[in-house]
């Protein structure tokens, strides 16, 4: 489904609103929308909501073979997937530029910054290494997907906990999570991307543009940062210039940025920390706001299914046996079986019977079965022009026996005059 | 034989009570029925709601009717496609088999002939799966197409029968449960005359067991579609 373009005069107004300094949706240039991250009841999973941009991340782990090369080094693999709940103009199962851009910086912000220690995830060097996989979908697209999506991934990265594992000698034991608690990675910091959209040749500059001002927007900044100011990454798109100055303040608000953001996930990591611990509800379930009239929550109702059995057996009994069918095979010749009703096979006498035409050519045999099924119905009055058709050929072929060819032309116009006949016959020449 | 009289429903979440497995004192799960958004894209109604039973939860999005490729339309129909998204790694085989199920469900449901040339996309997003995946999944299709607004024949909704050794019957199975059964069937009934539409099986059971599965399912369907009339009436409640 194609996305619907932006008319000219939203166009306009959208940047006559920025030139204003307003924001359509009532937000200063640098705020942020809401955030809200909710956890899973599985470890890894977690949903992040920036406005109305949703991400779900999900990290899972596997015991692989490390690459050559790193024998000693776990793997870190990253899939953001835009699917097409988030907007009909995403196709899925197609990597447009835009998802290829995002994965590429999101490999960027986390595998390159060397935030997972990744030495932590060898088994045993050279054999076995632990392969972690983060999977991201965006659920919904509001604008700024790269900010969720690199919070989702870090925050499920940071929940997550993979089996614990021991090496004694050659033998390596996964433990499940009855047996040993399960661990969590080792994570050194916490990059996260801030995205600042530029208007009007980089006069203006908005941080989390929603998916209307990423529309108008002229250039985008991106810059990976982590709680100690350190710049993960950093990428320019869309072709504007930017002075020094601007990239410096752009740091400067990102730091502060992502200094809120590093603490609202670890809040929320600990919230979650508590209410396991204390075997309370956690969950997607329990983050629903309930006084929302979308929201309905039903409490047990309890289900009367006592006639349950009475009514199946009701229902079994009035149904009538099936007619017995033949279960044992009836064998006819050797090599065949028969289940159920049918004809008896006449394949079986084939041999006996048709001693006569047993020196027969085989093209003779069906070249009439072919003038006897297309001529069926062709019938008395036509018998001069089906000897001349094929039959003609037969005596071409061998011309030195005229008694046979005779008997088997006699016996095509016999069995052409009277079709009820021809089955039995056209099945035995069929068979041979 | 059956182990207890009295099953408990959650709305779409049916559970058996087997105070062996489940005291009746755990916590309860709950079904929610929530509806997320609805987008302003004129010719095309998205709605996103997510259905949980229990711990199982399944997000749904429905597009259409809207313009369709020439390759993919249907002259005197509308093309159902039917997307379920797997929450690790890329759509295999199962997902697309059980995409070909839901789709066959809902193409009974849904009256196509109205909408001729267009297509109706209906996105799955699995976001937890603690057993009886497909019947959530079924569940969520269904309320989709009701907020959607979409002219259906009868509303339909899934519900996971599972039979053990013994021949005990469990609905609303958790994935462990599912996983020891000797048989799982999964059944679509429809609404009106409280009909099966589908029913995906795996393992072996008898006649009397199917029977008594499908009876069990038309108790349980009536309360799921109670909880979507009251969803929708809690929906609609301010206009």
């Amino acid at each position: 489904m194609k996305d619907t373009p932006l008319s000219n005069c939203e166009r306009a107004f959208l940047l006559q609103a920025i030139t204003e300094k307003k924001r359509l949706d009532g937000r200063q240039t640098y705020d942020y929308r809401n955030i809200k991250i909710t956890f899973g009841t599985d470890y890894g999973c977690c949903i992040v909501e920036l406005g109305k941009t949703r991400v779900l991340g999900q990290v899972s782990c596997e015991l692989v073979a490390p690459k050559m090369n790193r024998p000693t080094e776990g793997i870190l693999f990253f899939n953001l997937e835009l699917s097409t709940m988030a907007s009909p103009a995403f196709e899925s199962g197609r990597s447009s530029d835009l998802l290829i851009k995002l994965n590429r910086l999101l490999e960027r912000c986390l595998r390159n910054s060397k935030c997972i220690d990744t030495e932590s995830l060898c088994v045993a060097a050279g054999e076995k290494v632990w392969q972690i996989r983060v999977d991201l979908h965006l659920l919904n697209h509001e604008g700024n997907i790269i900010d969720a999506a690199s919070i989702a991934a870090i925050a499920a990265l940071s929940h997550f906990r993979r089996p614990d594992v021991s090496v004694q000698g050659e033998e390596v034991t996964v433990y499940t999570p009855e047996e040993r608690d399960p661990v969590p990675l080792s994570i050194h910091h916490m990059p996260i991307c801030v995205s600042f959209a530029f208007f009007q040749q980089g006069t203006y500059l908005l941080v989390d543009p929603n998916e209307r001002e990423e529309r108008v927007m002229d250039g985008l900044l991106v810059i990976a940062m982590n709680k100690h100011r350190e710049i993960c990454t950093i990428q320019s798109s869309g072709g504007i210039m930017l002075l020094k100055d601007q990239v410096l303040r752009c740091s400067k608000v990102a730091a502060v940025k992502v200094a809120e953001i590093t603490e609202l996930i670890q809040k929320a990591l600990e919230n979650d920390k508590k209410v396991r611990k204390e075997g309370g509800k956690y969950g997607f379930a329990e983050s629903i706001p309930d006084q929302r009239i979308t929201v309905l929550k039903m409490e047990k109702a309890p289900v009367d299914t006592s006639d349950v059995e009475e009514k199946a057996e009701e229902i079994v009994s009035k149904f009538e046996p099936l007619s017995k069918v033949v279960s044992i095979p009836v064998v006819l010749a050797e090599g065949t079986g028969q289940i159920g009703e049918g004809v008896g096979n006449a394949w079986g006498e084939l041999e006996a019977s048709e001693d006569e035409e047993d020196e027969d050519d085989e093209y003779a045999a069906m070249a009439e079965e072919e003038s006897n099924s297309s001529k069926k119905e062709s019938v008395k009055d036509q018998v001069i022009i089906m000897s001349d058709s094929e039959e003609d050929d037969v005596i071409i072929l061998e011309p030195d026996s005229p008694a046979q060819a005779r008997k088997a032309k006699t016996k095509t116009e016999k069995e052409a005059s009277c079709p009820s006949k021809t089955p039995r016959g056209k099945k035995k020449k069929s068979g041979r | 034989m059956l182990p207890q009289k009295q099953t408990c429903c959650w709305a779409g979440c049916i559970w058996w009570l087997q105070p062996t497995l489940r005291g009746i004192g755990a916590t309860p799960p709950l079904l929610h029925y929530v509806f997320l958004l609805a987008c302003h894209r004129p010719r095309c109604l998205l709605l996103i709601n997510s259905f949980l039973t229990g711990d199982t939860s399944v997000l749904a999005g429905v597009y259409g009717p809207a313009e369709i490729k020439v390759s993919k339309e249907l002259h005197d129909k509308a093309t159902i496609e039917v997307i379920l998204r797997p929450k690790v790694g890329l759509p295999a085989i199962q997902e697309k088999s059980q995409e070909l199920l839901i789709r066959e469900t809902c193409e009974s449901a849904i009256m196509g002939a109205l909408h001729p040339r267009s297509s109706i996309t209906i996105v799955l997003q699995i976001v937890s799966d603690a057993g009886s995946l497909l019947a959530c999944c079924l569940n969520a299709a269904c309320t989709a197409l009701m907020d959607a607004g979409l002219p259906l024949r009868y509303l339909f909704c899934g519900v996971t029968c599972v039979l053990d050794t013994d021949g005990h019957l469990t609905l609303d199975p958790s994935s462990k449960q599912q996983k020891e059964s000797r048989a799982v069937l999964i059944l679509a009934i429809e609404s009106v005359e409280n009909k099966v539409l589908t029913v995906a099986s795996r393992g072996a059971y008898s006649a009397t067991e199917l029977q008594q599965s499908i009876a069990a399912a038309q108790v349980a369907a009536q309360k799921i579609f109670k909880f979507y009339r009251d969803s929708a009436r809690r929906r609609y409640s301010k206009s």
